[in-house]
């Protein structure tokens, strides 16, 4: 009997162990590909994430397996059993994998402390809220999300505040866990409160109160006035007070206050499309526009306009906002500390001398160009492919590798600055102004004094992200459209896969914002690089790209809209579930 | 002029055929009850007449207009429930009755005062902390008080208590009376059917088993109770006329005909020598677990 209890409790659901293996996977690879502990992490993250939203950790079962003829104390041990399986098999995974490469030499010891730290954080904590979680289960009816997340939320909290044990940029895994967890305490906040508020008695102002009451009822008055005119807002908030909308308003809190951006429209731009990944979402959870006499059309109008709003107004930021002065950020070594290359035969940033922004670098279709110094030395920049097997790569072309000379570093760090800055910098002058340092950081402060001067980033006419972004989140809704009951299942997982290009766009613009020479490289990094591309593209044509961009947006929408206006409502409460 | 008219209507959800080939009409002022086993069809249909679902073939007319080229305008002339589903769980009433105010121009904010009971008293509270009666109660003023021309409803009354039920019906009563809508409405509870509904519709497996008048129901349908018959016999029993369908119960054997039970004890012993056959009208809970009860 216990066994089958096992196999009941056990996340038996194809989504949540498909969840564990590809997270599993995907970590590995990562840990392999980029010798870091941040993107292994997040993938292990999410993983666990959506393992635990698919698991079988429903508490509406609870009362139904109470009554069976089994011991509460089996019940509860069972329960935190399934927990456990959730939280610790791909744990233990991880542990032996990366202890495995280290063994091997693959990883550095660096990066295989920071993996045991995050992944012991997680294991000690998996049966401690479970046992919590399941407690409180049993005092309050509540949502199964709510108990997954309570059981998940004290993991991700310490994953994202764990950064000392090797987290490059810990700003992901931060934005990551604090909206895990404000997710989470919206969830239990929900699971603790008794659902039955119309149960009490209208409770009188008390005499301390009185003022905020008055208010309340002064709104409520003026509600009424015209609800004619306040029923869209009225549908506005319907669409925005879900916890799904929870996650893009805590994006758009947290970017503010932690990522450190330098292009405040930048942020605009990427925090409205993670608000309207999660407001469209809504849309097709809330069947609001099934019964109603509302035209689709309208219903598309009014979900697309929050998004049009924020972009708009992040492009009119971008263009009235004076622009911070901007020097490329360079990091040159000349010493030869690092002769030791991290991570046997991988390509990694840090085995150059010359670190630039991911705005910096290029794309290239096959092999980077040579670069040739005055004297004749050529270098082919090491370069790293989008995606495994596509030749199109993106470089570094400043690049120096670690047994160039001096003369050859100098003159690449020339052609850094004189890209970047309005005067042309020469080998001679870098050897002149940064020569005596020899070693640590090259910025702007070395050579401030000779050649900064106002520097005005260059704009693009219509900037790019707005329309991207734009593209992607019509993209992303197009995706939400996709008919569950499809025959055809490959159709009906096509709907998943504007999700890579809606992860990697912000990440990118996220690296383009910050204009950093050390974050890590990542798919977002190798997207900053093609969106630098397209900005170089819509320089140099910026009408001709305008109007491209615009027709590409207009017929996205069209597009969008005939799906949008064929779309059934969904048949059951369950059925859209993909 | 019908208000609604749906002709051969074919619909599958994957490789589960929900309809095949309903067709059914109904007149203005007509209350039309659907009934059947769970998975039978019922809210496909209903959701495929308000234009939420698309049929797979066959066409669907809402007072003369087709719901997918027209749906603003036919859906304002409609009034729908969904099976329990409290469609705006995170809404307050008052926002709810904002909302269709401003979607529907006969909305009458009287009625749906009336609609809402003691609710009005607290139009504050959010639809996902009420009781089910009391959310299916907004659900029900939501729908009704615009004075619809059609009221479309998907098991109004699951999980109401009898005495919620009650009120219901009566609303919808009144509704009738008042403004003559027509309704269409799906529901498991036969004493709900027989106590509104003028005309019955039994689907099942996706198909219209019966569509009568009520009156003519009662009368003109009933059941046979048979000894166990052999193969051959059994294929003439299916092939008498008005026979509809057969269920062995243990060593019994019931038919339904659409015959008076005279007529049908007459058929029987005349085509298959049986005398002195037990013929009888029942109630429709009877005939309907005669009619589909066996397994689907």
């Amino acid at each position: 009997m216990t066994r089958a209890l096992i196999g009941l409790f056990a996340p038996r659901e194809k989504l949540s162990r498909a969840a564990l293996i590809a997270a599993g996977i995907t970590c590995v690879s990562l840990l392999v590909r980029w010798n870091s502990t941040e993107l292994p992490c997040l993938a292990i993250l999410l993983g666990w994430i959506l393992s635990g939203s698919f698991s079988h950790l429903a508490i509406s079962e609870l009362s139904w397996e109470r009554a069976w003829p089994v011991a509460e104390r089996l019940l509860w041990r069972l329960r935190i059993f399934a927990a456990w399986l959730v939280g610790w098999v791909p744990g233990l995974a991880l542990l032996i994998a990366a202890s495995a490469l280290y063994a091997l030499g693959v990883v550095s010891a660096r990066t295989w402390a920071g993996i045991v730290f995050h992944t012991s954080c997680i294991l000690g904590l998996v049966p401690l809220a479970s046992a919590v979680s399941y407690r409180l289960s049993q005092r309050k009816q509540g949502s199964p999300s709510a108990v997954a997340l309570l059981i998940l939320l004290p993991d991700f909290f310490l994953a994202a505040i764990a950064p000392p044990f090797g987290g490059e940029s810990s700003s992901v895994s931060t934005l990551l866990g604090l909206a895990v967890v404000v997710g989470g305490v919206t969830g239990a906040a929900g699971f603790l409160l008794t659902p039955t508020s119309w149960a009490r008695p209208r409770i009188e102002p008390a005499q301390g109160r009185k003022p905020l009451w008055a208010a309340r009822q002064l709104l409520a008055r003026v509600a009424t006035l015209n609800p004619l005119r306040r029923a869209p807002i009225a549908r506005f908030f319907f669409l925005n007070g879900g916890r799904h909308a929870v996650f893009g308003w805590v994006y758009l809190l947290f970017v503010t206050v932690l990522a450190r951006f330098e292009f405040p429209a930048l942020l605009w731009y990427l925090a409205a499309t993670i608000w309207f990944q999660a407001y469209s979402g809504s849309m097709y959870r809330d069947p609001i526009p099934g019964h109603l006499p509302v035209s689709r059309g309208r219903v598309l109008a009014y979900l697309l306009a929050p998004l049009a709003v924020s972009l708009l107004s992040g492009l009119w930021l971008e263009r009235r906002s004076p622009q911070p002065l901007r020097g490329l950020y360079v990091q040159a070594y000349y010493d030869d500390w690092r002769r030791e290359p991290i991570g046997k035969g991988l390509f990694s940033e840090k085995n150059s001398r010359i670190l630039v922004p991911s705005s910096s670098w290029r794309a290239s279709w096959g092999e980077p160009p040579l670069v040739t110094t005055p004297e004749g030395v050529s270098r082919r920049p090491a370069a790293l492919a989008v995606l495994p097997g596509l030749p199109l790569k993106v470089y570094n072309p400043y690049d120096a590798r670690l047994d160039d000379e001096p003369a050859f570093v100098n003159y690449q760090v020339s052609r850094a600055l004189s890209a970047q800055w309005p005067l042309p910098v020469s080998a001679a002058d870098v050897e002149r102004a940064c020569g005596a340092l020899r070693r640590g950081r090259m910025s702007p402060a070395c050579l401030n004094g000779e050649f900064s001067t106002g520097y005005h980033q260059p704009r693009a006419w219509l900037a790019v992200e707005c329309w991207l972004l734009c593209l992607i989140a019509l993209f992303a809704l197009r995706g939400q459209l996709q008919d569950p009951r499809s025959r055809n299942r490959a159709r009906r997982w096509s709907g998943l896969l504007w999700l890579p290009p809606a992860i990697v766009l912000p990440m990118a613009i996220e690296q383009v914002g910050k204009n950093d020479p050390t974050t890590g490289l990542g798919p977002g990094f190798q997207g900053a690089v093609l969106l630098g591309e397209l900005t170089r593209v819509v320089e140099r044509a910026p009408v001709a790209a305008s109007v491209i961009g615009l027709m590409l947006l207009a017929g996205t929408y069209g597009y969008v809209a005939r799906c949008f206006a064929r779309t059934e409502s969904r048949p059951s409460a369950r059925a859209h579930i993909v | 002029m019908s208000v609604l008219s749906v002709r051969d209507i074919h619909r599958s959800f994957g490789k589960v055929q929900a309809l095949r080939g309903v067709s059914l009409s109904a007149k203005q002022g007509e209350v039309v009850g659907l009934i059947g086993k769970n998975g039978a069809g019922k809210s496909t249909l209903l959701k495929i007449a308000l234009g939420l679902l698309h049929a797979d073939q066959g066409t669907v007319q809402v007072f003369g207009l087709d719901p997918r080229q027209r749906p603003v305008e036919v859906k304002r002339r409609i009034g729908y429930v969904p099976e329990d589903e409290n469609v705006f769980a995170r809404a307050r009433i008052q926002q709810l009755l904002e909302l269709h105010a401003a979607l529907y121009p006969s909305w009458d904010e009287k009625l749906a005062a009336r609609l809402l009971g003691a609710l009005v008293r607290d139009t504050s509270a959010r639809v996902d902390r009420l009781s089910k009666g009391q959310a299916r109660r907004v659900m029900l003023a939501c729908a009704m008080a615009h004075r619809p021309e059609l009221l479309l409803l998907d098991e109004p009354a699951g999980g109401l208590d009898p005495s919620a039920r009650r009120e219901f019906l009566e609303l919808a009563i009144a509704l009738l009376n008042d403004t003559g809508s027509t309704i269409l409405f799906s529901s498991h509870y036969m004493g709900d059917i027989e106590r509104i509904a003028g005309r019955v519709i039994v689907l099942d497996q996706g198909q219209t088993l019966v569509d009568e008048e009520l009156d003519v129901l009662k009368e003109k349908y009933c059941v046979a109770l048979l000894p166990s018959l052999a193969p051959d016999q059994l294929a003439a029993l299916e092939a008498l006329p008005g026979f509809l369908r057969q269920q062995a119960r243990g060593e019994a054997l019931y038919a339904v005909f659409a015959l008076a039970p005279d007529a049908a004890a007459a058929t029987l012993a005349q085509r298959l020598d049986l005398q002195d056959v037990r013929c009888a009208r029942v109630n429709l809970e009877e005939l309907f677990i005669h009619l589909v009860g066996g397994p689907a």
